[in-house]
């Protein structure tokens, strides 16, 4: 187990270590620069170098790589040069309200899919199948931005019962939480229904039932736990796949989180909040992987015992 | 218009103003001053409220309540609210700043930080009288010299330094007046003094907030002072209590604001605006989608109030590149284009087509430039075949913004019928204005957005050069009679001209304005923009609890 943290732990440190450097070299051989799009096009030809020189953009790329190691090296992930705000103190509000439409989004996902997949398996080819299949479809086929209108203009503008955005209570969670989820609910539930329909076809399941096993037994304990590692597995990729759509989904719902905050930062080139966005956003996906292989680890009992073997 | 038709139109933009006239008789009386209708209705429309105005009255019955916080949807990502450096003005800017002079609704320049203003005989000095008893939000009191402080770093390193060059030098006067000493005669000069980038700051305050200037502190006079900048989710404003009162004569709350505050937020989904509003989220949006517009205006909640933007989108081709710059090729893609088609399919009627450089609903408009450049196709395949072009092809580049996109899509299958394939390349704004400045692309597509329109062709008519704009001789000698003008005749005369060589010679292709609508829930009274600015002032505006 410890050689497998070990390992893992390596794999993400180099991960980080080659993204930072990716992040750091791609923002700055975009096209434009900071100078661009804070200096006013009227006095841009004197704006434009000043600024560069003041905030040491026009050193080579190398060298700003290694300063803005230097300053994380020592907690200091600097300043917004737009808002004049600590980047810590952007992480920790916007990370603060992602961090609870993320978790408002995957306890969506698994508390509709995971049932309702083992529900079709269950009963496959029943109303509860076609009608499970049918939210699948939709939730993979329809785009998120489009759902998003869909939905503020049923629930916000018609019923008034949910507002249309901005931030506050639960109720602002809502839609963007569902838009969100929509698509994972989609692929989580398709892969729970296919993986517990497996377990179904086994013959430790036919072994079960002929011991007299009751049905809700069989499914909900036996055929689910061993149907668990895919999903496990899958987790991993859903919960980064929702760490990225935050990004749609925030700036569609007016939601001050770190994606709002990362699609402000690129497109206006402010380095110092975008980097540091960046990378935090990478430390999430390096981390959700991270335990997702341990979940399917643990989950998975072949793995470990070769993990052990080993 | 003479002295005296404009003092009578003054007198009916009051009396409307104060509901003893109807719509209808505005626009008769309007009409007889020599107002079009569509510039009567853009002004009825700026004044809100008065006689009859059905759904699109601001509702100034009742009086004032104090208190309450006005909640914003703005159109864009805030950038730092920086008077002097700044890449862009945004909405904040009315609140806490002030400038020293400012256009009225009918486009006359009246007192706000400057109570008067002079020109002497030979056109050589301007001399502004500061109004007394004036402060700063920090409690600073503001005089003559700070005025003077400001001027000087306005024309040195400001955004607008290159429309100060013909000032050589700015100094306290007497009797808390500033002086300014121009090298050459330069009216025009008034128009730069009204701009939102000439608000007046504490320089010791700008100075001492470093890069925080704009973002946390703003040191200025306007009624508000800023709370909270976080440009990518609000930007909060609160009353100052010690705001000794506006100068602006059309402002008629002389003490602190009714407003506790003032919260903008930004809607950078066009289609969101229109919900937003609808479900009560904010209280006031700009620039709904147009599509949504129709079912805002039959919204009995609602006030949609729409004015021509201060702004133009125009079409540049590089007449340097060969067959681009061949003689006729301008006015060829120019005819080819439909703009009328352009307003009511892309802007859903909410735009007026613009044949010359500057918006129709301008006061010194002139509509000759109305028989250039009407649409017309087989007029501009002959002046490609006369230029011996069979077929022309280009890149244009373009911000990626979708009505940008929208716009171009319409223009490119338009010049395709008479023989021009234009491939757009719509690019974000930080790729966009390095290879514009550099003169790099075949062609650009841009929208200005400004207060003195003149000052734009300025500008404009030197990006990226004169040459990549064709050296076009009238215009260029229109822009010098506009920078020597010693007096406002002289200033009109000059603009008219501008507009009619540009219109000619089309150093840019005009295409179209759009308009610039505003809509806001009944609760909110005395929100008026006006015609002549690019947003409206915030110390008249009250909100029913």
């Amino acid at each position: 187990m410890i050689r497998f943290v070990l390992s893992r732990g390596i794999r993400a440190a180099l991960i980080f270590v080659v993204a930072s450097v990716a992040v750091c070299y791609g923002l700055r051989v975009a096209p434009g620069s900071l100078a661009d799009i804070v200096t006013n096009p009227l006095n841009r030809a004197f704006a434009v170098k000043d600024l560069e020189e003041r905030l040491g953009l026009d050193e080579p790329v190398i060298v700003q790589y290694f300063v803005f190691v230097r300053n994380i090296m020592g907690g200091d992930f600097g300043v917004s040069f737009i808002s004049n705000r600590s980047v810590t103190e952007i992480i920790a509000t916007g990370g603060l309200n992602t961090l609870k439409l993320g978790g408002a989004a995957a306890i969506l996902t698994y508390f509709i899919s995971v049932p309702l997949g083992i529900m079709a398996a269950a009963r496959r080819n029943s109303v509860i199948d076609q009608g499970s299949m049918l939210i699948a479809v939709l939730g993979m086929a329809i785009p998120n931005f489009f759902l998003a209108i869909l939905l503020v203009r049923l629930f916000a503008v018609e019923l008034r019962w949910l507002p249309a955005a901005g931030q506050g209570g639960i109720k602002h969670l809502i839609l963007p939480a569902v838009v969100l989820a929509a698509e994972a609910i989609a692929i989580n539930l398709r892969l729970v229904r296919a993986s517990v329909l497996e377990q179904l076809s086994r013959d430790y399941i036919r072994t079960l039932r002929a011991k007299g096993a009751s049905e809700r037994r069989v499914v909900w304990i036996h055929a689910f736990r061993n149907a668990l590692p895919p999903v496990i597995t899958f987790g991993g990729v859903m919960l980064r796949t929702l760490l990225g759509y935050t990004l749609v989904v925030e700036v569609i719902f007016r939601y001050p989180g770190l994606g709002f905050e990362l699609v402000d930062s690129v497109l206006k080139r402010d380095y110092a909040v975008a980097q540091a966005l960046a990378l935090v956003f990478i430390a999430g996906v390096v981390l959700f992987n991270f335990l997702a292989d341990l979940g399917h680890h643990l989950a998975e009992p072949r793995i470990r015992e070769r993990g052990a073997a080993g | 218009m003479t002295q005296t038709e404009e003092s009578e139109l003054r007198d009916t933009i009051e009396q409307y103003r104060n509901a003893r006239l109807t719509r209808r008789d505005f626009v008769q009386r309007a009409a007889v001053l020599g107002i079009s209708a569509s510039v009567a209705a853009s002004i009825l429309a700026a004044c809100g409220g008065g006689g009859g105005g059905g759904g699109t009255t601001t509702g100034e019955e009742g009086q004032p309540v104090q208190g309450g916080v006005l909640r914003m949807g703005y159109d864009r990502a805030f950038q730092k609210l920086d008077n002097v450096v700044g890449p862009w003005a945004d909405e904040p800017f009315t609140a806490i700043y002030e400038v020293p002079i400012i256009r009225d609704p009918g486009g006359k320049f009246v007192s706000s930080v400057a109570e008067a203003w002079e020109f002497s005989s030979d056109g050589l000095t301007l001399s502004m009288k500061i109004r007394e008893g004036l402060k700063f939000h920090s409690g600073a009191p503001l005089t003559a010299a700070n005025v003077a402080e400001d001027f000087n770093i306005f024309r040195t390193t400001g955004v607008t330094a290159n429309f100060w060059a013909p000032v050589k030098n700015v100094e306290e006067g007497e009797n808390n007046s500033v002086v300014l000493t121009l090298s050459k005669t330069n009216y025009g000069l008034i128009e730069t003094i009204s701009t939102l980038f000439q608000s007046i700051h504490n320089e010791a305050s700008r100075k001492a907030a470093g890069e925080g200037w704009g973002a946390t502190t703003v040191d200025a006079t306007g009624p508000f002072t800023l709370k909270t900048f976080k440009p990518a989710s609000e930007v909060v404003v609160e009353r100052w209590p010690d705001y000794p009162g506006s100068g602006v004569p059309f402002v008629t709350n002389k003490g602190p604001a009714y407003l506790d505050s003032i919260r903008w937020v930004p809607i950078l989904e066009p289609a969101n605006r229109a919900n937003e509003i609808e479900t009560g989220s904010v209280d006031i949006v700009k620039s709904p989608a147009a599509q949504d517009i129709s079912r805002l205006q039959s919204n009995d909640d609602l006030v949609v109030l729409e004015l021509q933007e201060l702004s133009n989108y125009f079409i540049t081709i590089d007449r340097t590149r060969g067959a681009l710059g061949q003689p006729g090729v301008a006015q060829a893609m120019s005819h080819a284009i439909d703009r009328q088609a352009l307003v009511d399919t892309v802007f859903f009627g909410h735009a007026v087509p613009t044949y010359g450089p500057i918006f129709p609903a301008y006061r010194w408009y002139d509509p000759g430039v109305e028989a250039y450049n009407e649409y017309d196709p087989d007029k501009a395949r002959d002046l490609l075949k006369s230029a011996g072009l069979s077929e022309l092809r280009f890149t244009l580049l373009t911000q990626n913004q979708p009505i940008q996109v929208q716009v171009l899509e319409a223009v490119g299958g338009m010049l395709r019928e008479v023989g021009i394939t234009m491939e757009v390349k719509a690019v974000e704004d930080a790729a966009f204005f390095p290879d514009m400045f550099a003169g790099k692309p075949d062609a650009f597509m841009f929208k200005w957005l400004w207060e003195s329109p003149t000052d734009n062709m300025r500008f404009f008519g030197r990006v990226p050069s004169w040459d990549y704009n064709g050296n076009p001789p009238k215009s260029m000698a229109g822009i010098d009679a506009w920078e020597s003008a010693a007096t406002e005749e002289q200033l009109e005369k000059a603009c008219r001209q501008v507009q009619l060589a540009w219109a000619e010679e089309l150093p840019f292709i005009p295409l179209v304005t759009q308009s610039l609508v505003w809509v806001h829930h009944k609760r909110v009274h005395n929100f008026r923009p006006t015609q002549t600015s690019i947003y409206p002032l915030f110390n008249d505006v009250w909100i029913e609890a």
